[in-house]
């Protein structure tokens, strides 16, 4: 029977997780090899619904690995990528929480997963866009000096 | 939900996109500003092709700028330096240059897209006109600032004679120092024709391109501080070659004879060239076609390469495919492709020195003190 650890979220809720599904966190992995993790581990910075995700995730790529022949070879699992997109099809705030958890856990292919698509949303949009979509206000918006920047004379 | 994004996350996804994206997001609020400006992510972009004139021109003093994923022009004012420079070479994400008015060598550091600029010191003797080479190594793991490089300068003239020696410039230091003799034939043949295109290869040797009829290229070893003279394919046939770095670290050659025909070479261990690839015939006829009195001028690097007249004509462009293009071929099998591009519109034909580099628009990447 595989160990399993406990995670305790920001909010109080339990999940238990298999220790190879953990240890696609590097912070849990070292948690975990330190035989600090017997107590269960609080996560402090994320909520239930993100956990969920990023177990969810850990968990697809832990089995993907154990059944894939392809990756050892070097090869692309197309599966698992189309999975993958399927998975970031969601609300850019909960990319960005997902983002935020897997830079304090350490998944990389999460993190990079994420920081793409949130990079992709940023992607071609004119400033204008960006600043409606930013929540501070205009006054906090420096004036562009480089040569890519418009200058906007009389505007504060 | 963006104020959510630490600066640390927000440096990650900023290295995903393109310059002209950083740009747009730095004036969305002072947050995305501070961190694109202070933060140097490794660049995932394709490199961008910048060059400045190589001779006097009209006008304000410009550099300009080729974005390849957009297909675009910028012009980037340098009036920043009180004197006219010649472009060196690539260094990181800036350009090592060169003071026109000198005819000493004296060398600036400079990044047209932050607009700083740091003159390097004095090298140890006068020289005029020595071959340059840089050897970059690599961004500073532990902090997300300054590359270090170091600065090969070998020959060049001192009143009537040629000064057979190199010195080096190391960017921990700070400053230059003798490294040693060298053989005079080559110190008069890289102060009299190289046109300072120089190759640092994966084997540890800095490579200059000697164009005196017939083509040779001629190899420093920085480690055994030895010299070599390895001879360019079809050496006396050439009527144009540069040398590129290769994808795999080893030395290249790109040249070519004739209308219409071009050919990239790669340098086996055993000192043999092969041929990689060619410009296809019917783009060949294209590019060369119109002007054949021009000369034909090329710059390349690990990710793409270059081939040029001026300014304002057309490029050929060899690079790797888009990942579009990419997932139709064989999987695994990695292609570049052959494109041309519009050269500079509206601008005259001045000749031009070009170098790839990949932008940033960060402060930080810039060497505090040389």
């Amino acid at each position: 029977m595989a160990r399993t650890i406990k995670f305790r979220s920001s909010d109080g809720e339990v999940f238990d997780v298999e220790e190879a599904v953990a240890m696609e966190s590097q912070t849990m992995k070292h948690v975990i090899e330190d035989d600090c993790a017997d107590g269960g581990i609080t996560l402090y910075n994320v909520t239930s619904d993100i956990l969920v995700k990023v177990i969810e995730y850990c968990k697809k790529h832990v089995d993907a690995a154990v059944g894939s022949f392809i990756k050892a070879l070097g090869g692309v699992d197309k599966d698992l990528e189309s999975w993958d997109g399927e998975f970031v099809n969601v609300d850019l705030a909960i990319q960005v929480d997902i983002s935020n958890a897997s830079n304090s856990l350490n998944i990389e292919g999460l993190l990079d997963l994420t920081t793409r698509v949130i990079a992709d949303n940023i992607r071609g949009r004119s400033h204008k866009r960006s600043v409606r979509s930013s929540t501070l206000k205009m006054s906090s918006r420096p004036r562009m000096r480089n040569g890519f920047g418009r200058r906007t004379p009389g505007r504060s | 939900m963006w104020e959510h994004l630490s600066l640390d996350l927000l440096a990650h996804v900023f290295s995903f996109l393109p310059p002209d994206s950083v740009a747009r997001a730095m004036a969305a609020c002072k947050h995305w500003f501070d961190c694109a400006r202070s933060r140097t992510p490794p660049s995932r972009q394709p490199p961008w092709l910048v060059a400045l004139p190589a001779r006097a021109a009209r006008g304000r003093p410009s550099c300009y700028a080729h974005d390849p994923a957009l297909n675009r022009w910028h012009v980037l004012p340098l009036d920043l330096f009180p004197c006219p420079l010649r472009l060196v070479a690539p260094v990181g994400s800036s350009l090592l240059c060169k003071v026109a008015a000198s005819s000493d060598l004296r060398l600036v550091l400079l990044n047209p897209f932050t607009r700083q600029f740091r003159n390097l010191p004095d090298l140890t003797m006068p020289r005029r006109n020595p071959a340059v080479g840089i050897v970059v190594r690599g961004v500073d793991a532990t902090s997300d600032s300054s590359s270090s490089f170091s600065v090969i300068v070998a020959g060049g003239a001192w009143g009537s004679c040629y000064e057979p020696t190199v010195e080096i410039y190391d960017t921990g230091p700070g400053g230059w120092s003798l490294v040693g003799p060298m053989p005079v034939e080559f110190a008069v043949r890289l102060t009299v024709w190289t046109p300072n295109e120089s190759v640092h290869a994966l084997d540890g040797a800095m490579y200059w391109m000697t164009s005196a009829r017939a083509y040779s290229v001629m190899g420093f070893d920085l480690g055994r501080r030895a010299w070599r003279e390895v001879k360019a394919p079809m050496a006396d046939r050439l009527e144009w070659a540069a040398l590129v770095r290769r994808p795999s670290g080893k030395l290249g050659l790109v040249g070519g004879y004739g209308d219409g025909q071009g050919t990239v070479w790669e340098l086996t261990e055993e000192d043999k060239w092969v041929a990689v690839g060619g410009v296809p015939a019917e783009l060949g006829r294209r590019f060369w076609g119109r002007s054949k009195s021009v000369a034909t001028r090329c710059v390349g690097g690990e990710e793409a390469v270059y081939l040029f007249r001026d300014l304002g004509s057309e490029m050929l462009v060899w690079r790797k495919s888009s990942p579009s293009q990419i997932k139709k071929k064989k999987e695994g099998e990695e292609t570049w492709e052959w494109r041309l591009v519009h050269g500079r519109c509206c601008m005259p034909n001045i000749p031009i020195k070009a170098a790839l580099l990949h932008p940033t628009l960060s402060r930080s990447s810039f060497p505090a003190s040389l």
